[in-house]
């Protein structure tokens, strides 16, 4: 315990009192402080208070009152005499008297510095290892550092030794050119970084005096950093303070938020600055704030709710007909966000048979559906559609994204064949976990077993890591294959650790010669092979990213629990015998086992944001603490459900469009209209370019004829995206010169909109004498009948009054023959959003 | 025209040279001028004479050339049947004879040229038949013909579009041609539930075809009238794709998982590949598709026929199953086997001609080949970890029915005793990829091979380091496996040996004159005897000099027989035999095999590519 002496003397009072606060402060290194604002008697004060000149002369810099009242851990009560100066705060929000004191251990006497400990995070959180500056990878102006710090013997060297050390001067600190050149009294590209009164100055000069320490005794590393709060609500314009603490290994806690460098995802919404203050906007939504300490990360989930009160009837009241419905609206209650209706029969047709086949449900099958009374046929009318054999295309042709590759680089009989083998596995409705597997230890030749094309393309083991990582865990491990990554834990260790596993692919036949590649190559497991670290040289045994933990799974069955507990095993033990069997096969094991929460939590997203317009996390493959996912029970729920229903991605599917958040409504109401992410609407998607394309065929009734394609192909069974479409390259298909894996573009652009209104081909399908529009025209159906049979074909609904009128008039038009009068009408509404988007 | 006479100098119209033996275009020219006569030739004028002389020159100068024959179209006739076919080649003079390798079928010229008319026994032995032309300037080389048990039919085009497939009543062998870039064949065909289809297209190989065929089928959605006023126009839906089965060609077992119409579809890229993605067709790109239900003769087991008997059991299989290795109940069928050769009796396997296997009541015919040593067919307990105890040598045929599956074998051997194993798979046209491995009795692998001379089948030498059990297995290099993972595993002394070679399969001599044949040895192992080499079947006025290979200097590789007709020869042309004895004490004789006989890569299944081993000499008139 601290106590703070009172001087007979208000001035000396003051700045005595100031003294020993600054000593007990610097040396204790207790940053937070919980204040008990006492009223000296003696020196008249009179009121609760801290002067903010007091507080910049001490610098304490972190204080705000946590709005869930954070008092856990007050170890520590400093009684400080204020004297005001004129300032007061009076209330609210950021007033006086800030944090608690969390563990900081009272001894006496300087405590030892370590470098590690206390140096790099210093130069971390200043950003002299950053990217842009001494970080990158020849450094700045001849100084180089790690990025972030991850390599502390490469930045202890590039302090001490290199340039002859002359960047330190313990004799004479001051004049140490790091020091110098921090505070820019020497001429410095990066500005002030460092302020000459702050304590990380003290820090850094006390350690070069003390003689450039490397290591403490007994020094203890830091393990993880936690943030607090890490969830918190907010109103529009209020402010928080973040209080950061590092735990070390020996158990110690350390406050680290003035070392912490802090980010919003979404800083128009709550913005947070250096200090790890957030300020909130004042539109309601939410947003991430990650703090970085050093290489750890910890987050903090922010929302401001909608202001207003909404009852909670609203929320009881809504129905739940899976675990989806109940997760989504336990969010918005949180955020005051209210659902919109669910959507009628006939939208909820079109967009269904949109999602799960990519094509228009026929105007019978709508009328057919709008006549049943049937309670269950919402049910029924997924299940069918289930079975149709437009699933398989449908869905591989998203899968063909991305993992096809050019026909040019490795030969058109290897893309004929890996696409068959994508489309045979949609066919065949293979587990997804059997999918993975087979194509991650895939075996045998170009021009038999398609899938082993994955390996004739990315032909080196960092190459298949990347894509292996990012579309079967979500992970993007990209950036750790020259240096740790900025956003999470992955290093170069664990990148190479993991190309290890795709060391032993041996191959013979003929390798690429690009523009024809024609030849046969074959992928087997060879007896040989390694990957050596690119820094050390030091040869990688094959290792997982991380240990798969024994976990429950959050839905708390029991079967899961035992299940993971031999899977855990089983794991470990295929992990270890990587070197003696097929690595793949250890590494498919360890990939697809229950206990790995982002391989189903991936492939849930994908889909999720296939069926909903955005996924729990977004970008879909970004699964990282620092991109966390907008309900986070959600998508933990729905990998559950896939991991229960074995992996089988038809079951997925029909979850997610049996719940109730699936079935509402795209309509706004004034409480959700600016909710883009809580799913409390249907949010509009345009159409995939395909799906567009085979249905303008469908509707006219005149279907394509593709290149390399059978006639009367559909435009979802393309095998090569270098079969030749305008349509299709307008509405958004990958160049076929890109490698994938390739995501789609919804946007809409001018390109489109003129293409579709002019297009010859497009035109000719409707005026065709062969074509639906002219069968129409020559039948026996009335005017108003033809008007009814053209709205179920385009937008598979029936027509309201003011619409039956317009078309009315279109037939009534003035020398007008029937033919073109339909002609007109079908073009018309070709050409409106509502048959591009689904709604 | 007139430029075709440009180099020749200009004959007179009446000039009549005297007779001479040559043939030269110059002489042709002459002789046939003396056919134009005079009073036709005044009429119409020099320069048109000129002009029907130059043209029945060619006509000539052609017809000194042997004959050529590219393909018989279509590519097969039913037994007991005739049929009319398109020879496609060049043919100097119409009609030409014809010939083909074995008895059952009859070849037979029409009047039209490059007509002809095949008729086959209604006891013919069902399979590849091989036919050739003959004319008087020599023989062409051998077209395959199929002679089958099933009706054959012929593509109607147009056939691509869904509506306008083809229907087929099964079973049934199509013929068929992608003509044209961007063609797609589709034959219609209606299944019930739970029933099997079996698709096998033949083009690459044997009957060549420059095409990689891709075979599809899809079910047939849609199409039919309703009771709604726009009817849904028939769409196929793929639910099975092969590219590459037996070499380049696809073949398919399918089950239809429900009653209803299922379309099979062929299409083709050209079997050089180029970096065009548009489908590939020519007028070349002949093909058959045989489709059947029930059963289809795919291969047979055991892969061999053994020189000493006993002539069988042999068993056709479908090639039909699931993934885990289990064949349909309707894939075996007990297989019946064309008679021996009379003309093979006495000779080494490896130079007599394939036997065919066949089961009347099924389509398709699988060729074996003979074999020296016993045959052995694998059982249950090789694929055990224990191994199937076999005698060697053996040829030993088995599957590895599901993936993963490894074949093994257990012999003794003494020590110093020299073994070659050599596995057929791909060549026979199976899909596996063999490797085979030698263990000893500790399980410790000792020797293993996985490809051998840039082929995929392996092969292994080896010596008995011990006395003691070891055991050979053969397994999938990509751990595959299915129904179609038939192998032959031949496991023979090493023991020294020769084979004569000769590089085509027809020579020409001119009556009065000589023909040289270079006939090659391929000494093994340190063959050393003095190896005499001879021809027969000669006709009546042509005679050999027989030649001695010693054992060095050039003429242990190659030596030259000469073959000489007198100039009463007939014009004739007949198949020969070079053979060769060696005059030691291993005594081998050996038949000449023409270098087009060998197996082509990756061919086989229920079409080995190779022709038959015959050798043909023509004796031309002087």
């Amino acid at each position: 315990m601290c106590a703070a002496a009172g001087a007979t003397d208000d001035r000396k009072a003051k700045q005595s009192g100031m003294a020993i606060l600054r000593h007990v402060v610097q040396q204790l290194d207790c940053r937070q402080l919980f204040v008990l604002l006492v009223l000296h008697r003696r020196h008249g004060l009179s009121r609760l208070g801290v002067s903010r000149l007091a507080f910049r002369r001490l610098a304490l810099g972190c204080f705000g009152l946590s709005r869930l009242g954070f008092v856990s851990g007050v170890m520590l009560g400093l009684m400080i005499a204020a004297y005001g100066s004129g300032e007061n705060y009076a209330s609210g929000q950021d007033a006086a008297t800030a944090a608690a004191t969390n563990g900081a251990t009272p001894s006496a006497g300087v405590r030892p510095l370590g470098f590690e400990l206390d140096i790099q995070p210093i130069l971390t959180s200043r950003g002299c290892n950053s990217g842009p500056c001494h970080g990158k990878a020849r450094g700045q102006n001849g100084f180089q550092l790690s990025l972030f710090g991850f390599d502390s013997d490469f930045d202890y060297d590039a302090l001490t030794k290199n340039a002859r050390g002359r960047r330190v001067f313990p004799a004479s600190p001051d004049r140490s050119l790091l020091l110098q050149k921090a505070v820019a009294l020497a001429p410095h590209g990066g500005g002030q970084r460092i302020d000459p009164n702050s304590p990380e100055y003290e820090t850094l000069r006390a350690w070069i005096a003390a003689g450039l320490p490397r290591r403490i005794e007994a020094e203890p590393k830091v393990e993880r950093v936690t943030v607090a709060p890490s969830e918190l609500y907010l109103k529009p314009e209020e402010t928080a303070q973040l209080a950061v603490t590092a735990h070390y290994s020996d158990g110690t806690t350390r406050d680290v938020t003035r070392l912490s460098q802090y980010q919003s995802n979404e800083s128009g919404v709550v913005a947070v600055d250096a200090m790890g203050k957030m300020r909130a906007s004042p539109i309601p939504g939410e947003a991430t704030i990650m703090a970085r300490y050093m290489n750890l990360i910890a987050t903090c989930n922010v929302a401001i709710p909608l202001p207003g009160v909404v009852p909670p009837e609203t929320y009881s009241r809504l129905p739940r007909r899976n675990f989806i419905d109940e997760l989504v609206w336990k969010k918005l209650q949180s955020l005051g966000i209210v659902p919109s209706e669910p959507v009628d029969d006939a939208r909820f047709l079109r967009r269904v048979s949109l999602d799960l086949i990519g094509r228009l449900p026929t105007p019978e099958e709508t009328r057919e559906f709008l006549a049943s009374s049937d309670p269950a046929k919402r049910d029924q009318a997924i299940d069918r559609l289930l079975e149709r054999p437009e699933y398989a295309d449908h869905w591989a042709a998203k899968w063909a994204d991305l993992l096809r590759p050019n026909p040019y680089r490795v030969g058109i009989k290897a893309v004929l064949n890996y696409d068959h083998w994508i489309r045979d596995s949609f066919r065949k409705n293979k587990p997804y976990d059997q999918f993975v597997r087979e194509l991650v230890t895939a075996q045998g030749s170009t021009w038999r077993n398609g899938a082993v094309t994955l390996f004739r393309d990315r032909r080196e083991p960092d190459e298949i890591t990347t894509i292996v990582s990012q579309l079967f865990l979500g992970i993007r491990l990209e950036c750790a294959k020259c240096h740790h990554h900025p956003f999470e834990k992955w290093g170069q260790d664990d990148f190479y650790s993991f190309a290890a596993y795709f060391a032993r692919i041996g191959h013979k036949g003929t390798g690429l010669s690009p523009p024809i590649s024609g030849g046969e190559e074959m992928f087997l497991t060879a007896k040989t092979g390694t990957v050596k670290h690119p820094l050390t040289g030091e040869v990688l045994p094959p290792r997982p990213l991380f240990p798969l933990a024994a976990a429950a799974s959050p839905m708390g069955t029991a079967t899961t629990g035992t299940a993971t507990t031999a899977t855990v095993t089983a794991a470990t033990a295929t992990a270890e015998t990587a070197m003696a069997g097929d690595p793949r096969e250890a590494l498919a094991a360890w990939m697809t086992n229950d206990a790995n929460p982002f391989f189903a939590q991936v492939i849930v997203n994908r889909v999720w944001a296939d069926l909903m317009g955005r996924g729990v996390v977004e970008p879909v493959d970004d699964l990282r603490a620092t991109n966390p996912p907008s309900n986070g029970p959600l998508l933990e729920a729905l990998a559950a459900s896939f991991r229960a229903e074995k992996y089988d991605l038809k079951q997925l599917l029909r979850t997610i469009t049996r719940s109730q958040v699936y079935q509402l409504s795209s309509q706004t109401n004034e409480r959700n209209v600016a909710d883009t992410r809580n799913y409390s609407r249907h949010y509009r998607v345009r159409l995939r370019a395909e799906v567009l394309l085979d249905a303008f065929a469908d509707i006219t009734g005149v279907p394509d004829s593709f290149g390399a394609m059978p006639p009367e192909s559909r435009a979802n069974q393309i095998w090569t995206t270098r079969i030749g479409s305008t349509f299709l390259d307008t509405f958004g298909r990958p160049n076929p010169n890109q490698d994938p894996p390739c995501e789609r573009n919804a946007d809409t652009t001018v390109t489109q909109t003129l293409h579709l209104m002019n297009a010859p081909q497009l035109h000719q399908k409707v005026v065709s004498d062969q074509g639906r529009v002219a069968a129409l025209a020559a039948s026996m159906l009335t005017p108003d009948q033809i008007v009814e049979e053209i709205y179920l074909m385009v937008y598979s609904r029936l027509p309201d009054t003011e619409e039956r009128e317009i078309g009315r008039r279109v037939f009534a038009e003035k020398d007008i023959t029937r033919r073109r009068a339909t002609e007109d009408l079908v073009w018309a509404l070709l050409n409106t959003p509502e048959f591009i988007f689904k709604d | 025209m007139a430029s075709f006479v440009t180099n020749v100098p200009r004959p007179t119209v009446l000039d009549r040279p005297p007779p001479s033996a040559s043939t030269s275009a110059w002489s042709t020219t002459s002789t046939m001028a003396s056919f134009v006569p005079l009073s036709l030739a005044l009429r119409i004028g020099r320069r048109a004479v000129l002009a029907i002389v130059a043209v029945l020159s060619l006509a000539l100068a052609a017809e000194a050339a042997p004959p050529k024959l590219t393909a018989v179209f279509p590519t097969g006739v039913e037994r007991g049947r005739t049929a009319s076919m398109v020879a496609a080649g060049e043919f100097g003079k119409w009609p030409v004879q014809w010939r083909t390798d074995r008895p059952g079928l009859e070849v037979v010229s029409l009047a039209d040229k490059g007509k002809v008319e095949l008729r086959a026994a209604a006891d013919a032995v069902p399979g590849w038949y091989w036919v050739r032309a003959i004319d008087a300037e020599g023989v062409t080389a051998a077209r395959p013909v199929f002679v089958g048990t099933t009706r054959e039919l012929e593509e109607a085009e147009p056939n691509d579009v869904v509506d306008k497939a083809q229907a087929m009543e099964l079973p049934a062998a199509v013929s068929g041609k992608v003509a044209k870039s961007g063609d797609v064949d589709g034959y219609l065909v209606l299944l019930k539930a739970g029933e099997w289809l079996h698709a096998a297209v033949e083009a690459n190989q044997p009957l060549g075809a420059p095409m990689d065929a891709v075979l599809q089928i899809a079910e047939v959605v849609g199409g039919l009238p309703g009771s709604t006023p726009f009817p849904r126009r028939a769409e196929a839906f793929v639910l099975e794709q092969r590219d590459d089965e037996t070499g380049l060609d696809p073949r398919i077992s399918f089950r239809a998982p429900r009653d209803g119409r299922y379309l099979v579809r062929v299409f083709a890229f050209p079997s050089e590949p180029n970096s065009t993605v548009g489908f590939a067709g020519a007028d070349t790109y002949a093909y058959r598709l045989t489709l059947a239900t029930a059963a289809f003769v795919d291969f047979v087991l055991p892969l061999a026929r053994p020189v000493g008997g006993p002539e069988g059991p042999w068993t056709a299989e479908s090639g039909a199953g699931d993934n885990t290795g289990t064949p349909a109940a309707s894939a075996s069928r007990p297989a019946q086997i064309s008679p021996a050769l009379a003309e093979d009796d006495g000779w080494p396997a490896e130079d007599r001609q394939v036997s065919w296997t066949f089961d009347p009541a099924t389509p398709g015919a699988a060729p074996i080949p003979w074999t020296n040593h016993t045959s052995v067919l694998a059982i249950a307990a090789a694929l055990s970890a224990e191994g199937q105890k076999v005698a060697l040598p053996a040829t030993i045929s088995g599957r590895l029915l599901s993936a993963g599956s490894v074949a093994t074998f257990r012999f003794d051997a003494t020590k110093g005793q020299r073994w070659r194993f050599k596995v057929d798979a791909r060549t026979l046209g199976f899909p596996l990829d063999a490797c085979v491995e030698l263990r000893d009795a500790t399980g410790a692998v000792i020797a293993e091979n996985d490809d051998a001379n840039n082929q995929r089948d392996p092969l292994l030498a080896w010596t008995a380091p011990a006395d003691g059990e070891f055991r050979v297995s053969v397994r999938d290099t990509y751990r595959h496996g299915g129904p179609r993972y038939a192998f032959r595993l031949t496991a023979e002394a090493i023991a020294a040996d020769y084979g004569l070679g000769v590089a085509n399969e027809s020579f020409i001599v001119v009556a009065g004159k000589t023909v040289e044949i270079p006939v090659t040895i391929d000494r093994r192992e340190g063959f050393a005897e003095e190896i005499e080499i001879q021809a027969s079947g000669l006709p009546e006025g042509v005679t050999v000099a027989a030649v001695k290979s010693e054992n060095k200097g050039d003429a242990a590789k190659a030596v030259k027989l000469t073959i000489s007709a007198t100039a009463a020869a007939k014009p004739d042309s007949v198949r020969i035999r070079v053979t060769g004895m060696s005059t030691g004490p291993l005594a081998k004789r050996h038949r000449a095999v023409p270098a087009t006989a060998a197996p082509a890569a990756g061919s086989g299944g229920g079409s080995i590519g190779y022709a038959p081993r015959e050798l043909w000499l023509t004796i031309t008139a002087p």
